[in-house]
């Protein structure tokens, strides 16, 4: 009390001792010379400081005329200013191009760059805010080498992230860690939510981590204040429009009913013949009344936005930070589908006592999906244009809208209106999550040794509910009775972290040391109602209750899972040259038989450019070479219960009369999981040179998943069993080098980053082929690959077919494709089918550059993949029906007659189930792609006058989001929404082009 | 002061770490929501039906998959898989050329499934059986583990009449796949029946406690049609004797309703596979899925402002509807063909398919009236049992063993006959009685492929040649269980 009391006195106080010390103003420029707002000014061993204003000036009471000022700022480097007595301190800080002097956040800590043994990326939240995406996460496409992210076009879906390859056959989604507690994904975080994101990509620094982070660790922080620094409120928003990137033609309805001409003329010319008595049009030159472009119905443009305001500041012993945003997408697919987020966040950090520091962060985002219909797509894809989207002649037993239907041409299987398809739809996702963190930091030894407590909350509720009302459209296009099914599901999770942090220095030996002991519980439930016969109308009226109870069903689920952690972080430095770090993580989980895991790892650094034989040398400014080695665990591996469970339920209940007796089915499998281990090693440098305008920077790794669960079929079952059998290597290299340089006031700076990757599945457990739904993994192929006959030619003449036991087995015509027979033995079968190809690329690249001129600011980003391939699902889907619609490439490119095509089939072949039942490489196209990912060209007036008010600072700018991209595949992205690369059912992409605004108050 | 702040400090620091760390039972929790196996309580024998209930489940889930259905009934010439835009496939399989179809591995699958559901009731009925102290619960446990035999010899009857020679599965852990000659499959399905015959009550199914399961005449019916494949037809006689002469089972005497709503578990009726709606237009339903709605057409039935879907597979071929009209049918004829376009006694209109160039007729012993379908539920078919084993069947293979062995099978074979209302004949001929099982059982599991195979006339089959009388062993199973492709034990 004593103490709190002194302190108190102090602060009223400063005033008075000010005339004893001085009171220090002064500038903070670049090199150019022009100011630098928002500098931080710390007097060192003191709470004061500074933030500097937007002409880069800065005025601190109270300042000892012996202390020193430490200035830093991000991406320059940091000074350390005595003061000698001086009242006014003119400060010149230089850019710093390696960023060694960032704070880095690491696990449980940070570190500054330049101490850094692994590879870890750093985005700042500036790079994020003006990018229009839902996600965080998708806003980083292209920016950081061997980080992979898939988007989706579907409103409010998060994107898949993959950092250095894939490592497990099961989920591969890095963990991600926000202000301490562990998410699945960031897609309840607004991009302006976000101070910085740190990305772990090796075992060195993933390893503190332990069993969860094998697939890398994106640690989040949320927007925080500063000390000493005054209210700073800011707008940041963005209006925009969504169109699709590419559409993808189909043939249209007279190209259709030629290639129908073509494969069979005496099948097919009844379906012709009815459309054009339904519709109209004329039989002798194949002309239609009705041509609808599904798809052309199917999209729209469609509007994007998002606000966010936010106040951060701080004093000399609080900071804080407020945020509100929300953001809007319409769908771009023509119905209802839509998401919303609003999100508030706040941060308050207090230094209660010189040995007591406490705060607080939360963020609440509140999120409404309403989802598409993805099957619309496909269906789109599968009509035939030659029907319209309504007919109005149509009795009243069409209804509620009178919709047009295949059965109006006698095709009742398979063939459904695709508009249709989409409006009878709806379903919506509410979701409500909390995010809170309370800490309490015990400082022993000031800057030297600390106790942190922290203690996490995750909150969250998602309620799901799909209502169908009564329609018809036709046979197999329509429900009879309303239904209305909802869910609720919940996540409960809590963690309790505590942190013991030593650091100091003795002459030039640098220690630090970390221990700390971790809790956590993870909970989650699930509940389900669903009903018929609920009354339509208002949606008010859509609850269960209001339907028929007979038919009320219910179900739920749930699990929990517990874990103990110790973990401890050991690192030395000798005068900043040689650096050495350890870690050890010991994990204990509830959810495996076997509880306890460890993981260790080792990095190491040495700073070539501060020995002393580089001191005389010029073309290097600065040179690290790093090397690191660790193990991690993957749990996104499903939990084993240890013991067989039997099947119960109507499923498994046989029917006596009119009722059932409650029956069992005794599954005698069971599966005994443990989680992945990863280890990988890693090896990098890092070198600035050219007057310190180039900066590069090359890891090598390789990365081993050993136990990679994988489940084959069991014997002559469809069911699976799933165990540890499988190993993967992923090998490569991620590259980055960025220039920049300034003449004059034009500064620029051109950036390219590259990531070769070689993914391999090295052994599946004495097995040399799994065979999965969609692909196959074979020991020394790459994962998910897709599996089937190699087509080498088409079959050009009778002859040809003639000559060929396959040709004459399958009753096979001219305009056939022709697969490889690998052993020559004159049949199909299993030894000539071969690994054709998988989605997972080889090399991904990226080049952006940007400038800025005076008021002006202009960026470009562009991105690539090389050696990445998709299945054509929708093509492959043609066995399903002969009446699929072919796009516009089939048409255009089929074999009709001798020497047409040696690559593409006939009509009659894209139709037969030689082409379509059997895996091929005619359906394996290219994924690759090359985008203009991001263009923004923005212009910042500053010090606007407004009556007695000076606005600081507006930028107006313009951004394309993916702009233009250029790729081979028939598809309308070749981003699929599918892992294993089955283009089907996929949402299209959208360019989004946005107006956006940045004030300062 | 402040030296005593950090102790504190550090006091409580430590206290917290020393304090969690000592929690070391915090990881030993029981996983929420899933019940362990050995929870099964055997010492419940009330409960003791459980397991076979759940084995009896695997013939609607695994038997009646739609299909195996359409595999087992296209290949006697009869019927044509019906559509030339989907599975065309099956358009090969039609002229024995099997390729690689995903139905193959497909129908091998569920039957092996079906097999470990009663390999595991089995023995969940000895855990039972070891808890059991009186007489009458393990007699009522040797019933049980019949009826459980049952279903798996009905699955390894349908896999030998199907694949031939396959693997017999003794226990669901086995690792040997090698697999057993046709002959020896259907020598180890006749064990089963036999347990059955011994252990199960000689009633109708319909007379069971619980309605519809299978009793020792179940088994009798099956072994007899195993015993006719093997040509022993001294004991299809017996068998089929054995079921006659208990008189408990009749010709239900409307042909057509029989395979309808009014049909189901008639006294007619052997082994049926059950479906219920519970009485209810919605809410749980526990149908045979798409069994029926795979070789339906559409039926609209504007009266009742009612339409069901169908997938417009299995079409009898012209040359079977030619046969039929040749014999002068008129009940048999009206119930077995769902002719396109035309409109049944019920009012409802069966739809034209998209073209009639091969077939614009589909199987009515598969057509429920919409009338008959609870309104609400509009799956074609509703909740229609499928007919397995009928009497008519026992009565045709009574009547050929009869007259194989020199002796009349006139009685059990005009007994079908008057119920079709076709003349009676006088000193039929096994070629009469195949004639009559083709009218009488078309559609019906694939009697008619099977009496051309067992009776070496298989080969007047488009495409037919020996060496593909059967459906080949599935790939995959072949690339991973190289033992497979050995010569079958016998």
């Amino acid at each position: 009390m004593k103490r709190l009391l002194l302190l108190f006195a102090l602060v009223v106080m400063t005033s008075a001792f000010a005339a004893q010390a001085l009171t220090v103003k002064g500038t903070v420029v670049d090199d150019a010379n022009e100011p630098l707002p928002g500098v931080s000014i710390k007097v060192l061993n003191t709470t004061h400081g500074a933030i500097t204003d937007i002409d880069g000036a800065f005025v601190i009471n109270n300042v000892e005329p012996n202390a020193t000022l430490q200035v830093s700022y991000i991406g320059y480097t940091t000074i350390d200013v005595p003061v000698n007595g001086r009242d006014e301190i003119n400060i010149t800080l230089k850019e710093d191009v390696a960023k060694l002097d960032e704070v880095v956040v690491i696990g449980y800590g940070t570190a500054q760059a330049k101490d850094l043994t692994a590879p870890i990326a750093v985005i700042k939240g500036e790079e994020l805010s003006n990018i229009p995406t839902t996600s965080p996460m998708a806003a980083i496409q292209g920016k950081v080498p061997g980080v992979t992210i898939l988007n989706s076009g579907t409103p409010g879906a998060g994107p898949k992230v993959r950092i250095r390859g894939t490592g497990s056959f099961g989920s591969a989604e890095p963990l991600y860690v926000v202000d301490g507690m562990f998410y699945d994904n960031i897609d309840f975080l607004n991009n302006d939510d976000i101070q910085d994101m740190s990305i772990l990509k090796d075992a060195s620094a993933a390893a503190i981590y332990g069993v969860k982070a094998a697939n890398g660790v994106v640690i989040i922080t949320t927007k925080k204040g500063r000390h000493n620094e005054a209210a700073h409120i800011s707008y940041n928003g963005y209006v925009g429009v969504q169109t699709v990137t590419k559409r993808l033609k189909m043939a249209n309805a007279h190209e259709y009913a030629t290639m129908l001409q073509e494969a069979n003329p005496t099948a097919y010319n009844p379906i012709i013949e009815n459309a054009i008595n339904t519709f109209g049009g004329n039989f002798n030159n194949l002309t239609f009344g009705a041509d609808t472009d599904w798809y052309g119905e199917l999209l729209r443009d469609a509007v994007m936005t998002n606000h966010s305001l936010n106040i951060a500041g701080g004093s000399e012993r609080a900071t804080y930070s407020l945020g509100l945003s929300y953001l809007y997408q319409d769908g771009i697919m023509n119905t209802d589908n839509n998401y919303n987020r609003l999100n508030f966040r706040a941060q308050i950090d207090y230094d209660a006592t010189s040995w007591l520091k406490v705060g607080f962060s939360g963020v609440f985002s509140q999120s409404k999906q309403q989802l598409p219909n993805n099957k619309a797509w496909e269906v789109a894809f599968n009509a035939p244009q030659f029907f319209p989207v309504y007919d109005d002649r149509r009795g009243d037993d069409v209804f509620p809208v009178k919709y047009a239907s295949p059965d109006q041409f006698g095709v009742t299987n398979n063939l459904y209106n695709p508009v249709a398809t989409a409006n009878y739809y709806n379903s919506r996702n509410n979701t409500n999550q909390y995010l809170t963190n309370f800490y309490a930091q015990f400082n022993l030894l000031p800057d030297k040794l600390n106790f942190k407590t922290s203690f996490g909350k995750d909150y969250s509720t998602v309620k799901g509910r799909t209502f169908t009302e009564p329609y018809y459209v036709g046979v197999n296009q329509q429900a009879t009775n309303s239904s209305l099914s909802k869910t609720v599901t919940t996540y409960d999770n809590w963690s309790w972290d505590n942190v013991l942090t030593y650091k100091d220095k003795f002459g030039k030996h640098g220690v630090g040391a970390m221990v700390g002991y971790s809790m956590r519980q993870d909970s989650y439930s699930m509940l389900n109602g669903s009903v018929s016969e609920v009354p339509t109308g208002k949606e008010e009226y859509w609850y269960i209750v209001n339907g028929n109870k007979e038919t009320a069903t219910s179900s739920d689920g749930g699990s929990r899972y517990r874990s103990q952690s110790v973990f401890t972080r050991l690192n030395y430095d000798y005068a900043g040259k040689y650096l050495v770090m350890f870690t050890f993580r010991a994990d204990g989980t509830s959810k495996y038989q076997e509880k306890w895991g460890y993981f260790p790892s080792i990095g190491g650094a040495w700073v070539i450019t501060s020995e002393d034989f580089m001191e005389n040398q010029k073309a290097f400014d600065y040179m690290k070479l790093r090397a690191s080695w660790g193990k991690l665990g993957n749990d996104n591996v499903a939990a084993s219960d240890g013991f067989a469970s039997v099947a119960t339920g109507l499923g498994t209940s046989g029917v006596f009369g009119n009722v059932t007796y409650p029956g069992f089915q005794n599954t005698t499998y069971y599966s005994w999981l443990k989680w992945e281990v990863v280890t990988e090693t890693n090896v990098g440098l890092q070198f600035t040179t050219l007057g310190n305008r180039l900066d590069v920077d090359i890891d090598w790794f390789n990365r081993t998943t050993n136990n990679a669960v994988i489940s084959p079929l069991l014997p002559f079952e469809n069911r699976t069993l799933a165990g540890n059998y499988g190993t993967i290597e992923n090998m490569g290299a991620d590259i980055q080098a960025t220039w920049s340089d300034r003449v004059g006031e034009f500064k620029y700076y051109v950036t390219a980053n590259g990531s070769i990757l070689r993914n391999r599945v090295k052994s599946l457990g004495g097995k040399s082929i799994i065979k999965g739904g969609e692909t196959a993994n074979i020991v020394g192929e790459k994962m998910n690959s897709f599996y089937g006959y190699k087509v080498v030619g088409i079959y050009q003449n009778q002859a040809q077919i003639d000559a060929s036991p396959i040709a004459k087995a399958y009753g096979l015509q001219p305009g056939d494709l022709i697969y490889e027979d690998v052993n020559n033995d004159g049949q199909l079968n299993g030894e000539d089918q071969m690994a054709l190809g998988s989605y997972i690329p080889d090399f991904t690249y990226g080049i952006s550059l940007g400038f800025s001129y005076k008021n002006f600011d202009f960026s470009l980003s562009t991105l690539g993949t090389v050696g990445s391939k998709l299945y054509n699902r929708k093509r492959a889907l043609h066995y399903q029906s002969a009446y699929y619609n072919f796009d516009h490439a089939q048409f255009a490119d089929r074999w009709h007659g001798e020497g047409t095509s040696n690559t593409n089939p006939s009509s009659a072949a894209l139709m037969s189930s030689y082409t379509t039942q059997n895996t091929n490489s005619y359906y394996v196209e290219s994924a690759d792609y090359f985008r203009f990912q991001n263009i923004a060209l923005g212009y910042t007036f500053k010090n606007i006058k407004m009556g007695n008010y000076k606005l600081p600072s507006l930028r107006m700018s313009l951004n394309a989001d993916r702009p233009f991209s250029f790729f081979k595949a028939h598809s309308f992205t070749p981003e699929l929404s599918d892992a294993q690369g089955w283009d089907t059912e996929v949402y299209p992409l959208a360019s989004t082009f946005t107006f956006g605004l940045q004030i300062d108050f | 002061m402040k030296t005593r702040n950090r102790i504190l400090a550090l006091g409580v620091a430590a206290c917290l770490m020393g304090g969690s760390l000592t929690s070391c039972d915090y990881l030993d929790i029981v996983p929420e929501q899933s019940v362990p196996e050995d929870s099964v309580d055997y010492t419940d024998i009330e409960n003791m039906y459980a397991p076979v209930s759940g084995a009896y489940a695997s013939i609607r889930t695994n038997n009646m998959h739609w299909v195996i259905n359409l595999q087992t009934i296209i290949r006697d010439g009869d019927v044509w898989s019906g559509r030339i835009d989907d599975q065309g496939d099956l358009l090969n399989i039609n002229k024995f050329m099997y390729g690689t179809f995903w139905g193959i591995r497909e129908m091998w699958n569920q039957y092996y499934g079906m097999i470990k559901i009663t390999n595991g009731a089995i023995e969940s009925l000895e855990a039972y059986a070891a808890n059991i102290t009186n007489e009458s619960d393990m007699k009522l446990n040797r019933q049980y583990q019949g009826e459980v035999r049952i279903i798996r010899a009905l699955a390894y009857y349908r896999l030998a009449q199907m694949f031939g020679a396959v693997t017999i599965l003794r226990t669901n852990e086995q690792a040997d796949m090698r697999r057993s000659t046709r002959d020896a499959v259907l020598r180890y399905v006749l064990e089963d029946l036999q347990y059955a015959i011994d252990n199960c009550p000689k009633v109708r199914p319909n007379e069971m406690a619980h309605m519809g399961a299978f009793t020792a005449y179940t088994a009798e019916a099956l072994a007899a049609k195993a015993n006719l494949i093997l040509g022993n037809y001294p004991e299809v006689e017996k068998l089929t004797n054995d079921i006659i002469s208990s008189q408990k089972f009749e010709l239900y005497p409307d042909f057509y309703q029989l395979f309808k709503i009014p049909g189901k578990l008639c006294n007619e009726s052997l082994m049926e596979c059950q479906s219920t709606y519970f009485g209810m237009g919605s809410g749980d339903a526990v149908t045979v899925d798409a069994f029926f709605a795979c070789a339906g057409p559409g039926l609209t039935n504007a009266e009742l402002n009612r339409s069901f879907g169908g997938w417009n597979f299995a079409g009898y071929t012209d040359s079977f509807q030619n046969w039929v009209a040749s014999r002068n049918e008129t009940i048999r004829k009206e119930t077995s063909f769902l002719l396109a376009g035309s409109t049944t006694r019920e009012g409802d209109v069966v739809s034209m398919p998209g073209n009639t160039e091969n077939t614009g007729c589909w199987n009515g012993k598969w057509y429920v009236p919409i009338n008959q379908v609870i309104e609400g539920r509009e799956q074609y078919g509703g909740d229609n049992n499928v007919r397995l084993i009928r009497y008519a069947e026992v009565l045709l293979m009574n009547a050929e063993a009869l007259v194989r062995q020199g002796k009349s099978g006139d009685a059990p074979f005009n007994q079908v006959r008057k119920r079709a209302a076709m003349p009676e004949l006088t000193g039929v001929t096994v070629d009469q009685i195949l004639d009559e099982r083709r009218m009488e059982l078309c559609c019906e599991w694939g009697v008619r492929y099977e009496d051309l195979l067992r009776t070496g006339k298989a080969d007047i089959l488009e495409g037919w040649s020996a060496d593909k009388a059967y459906f080949p062993v599935p790939a995959d199973h072949q690339n991973d269980y190289p033992e497979i492709k050995e010569e079958p034990i016998d």
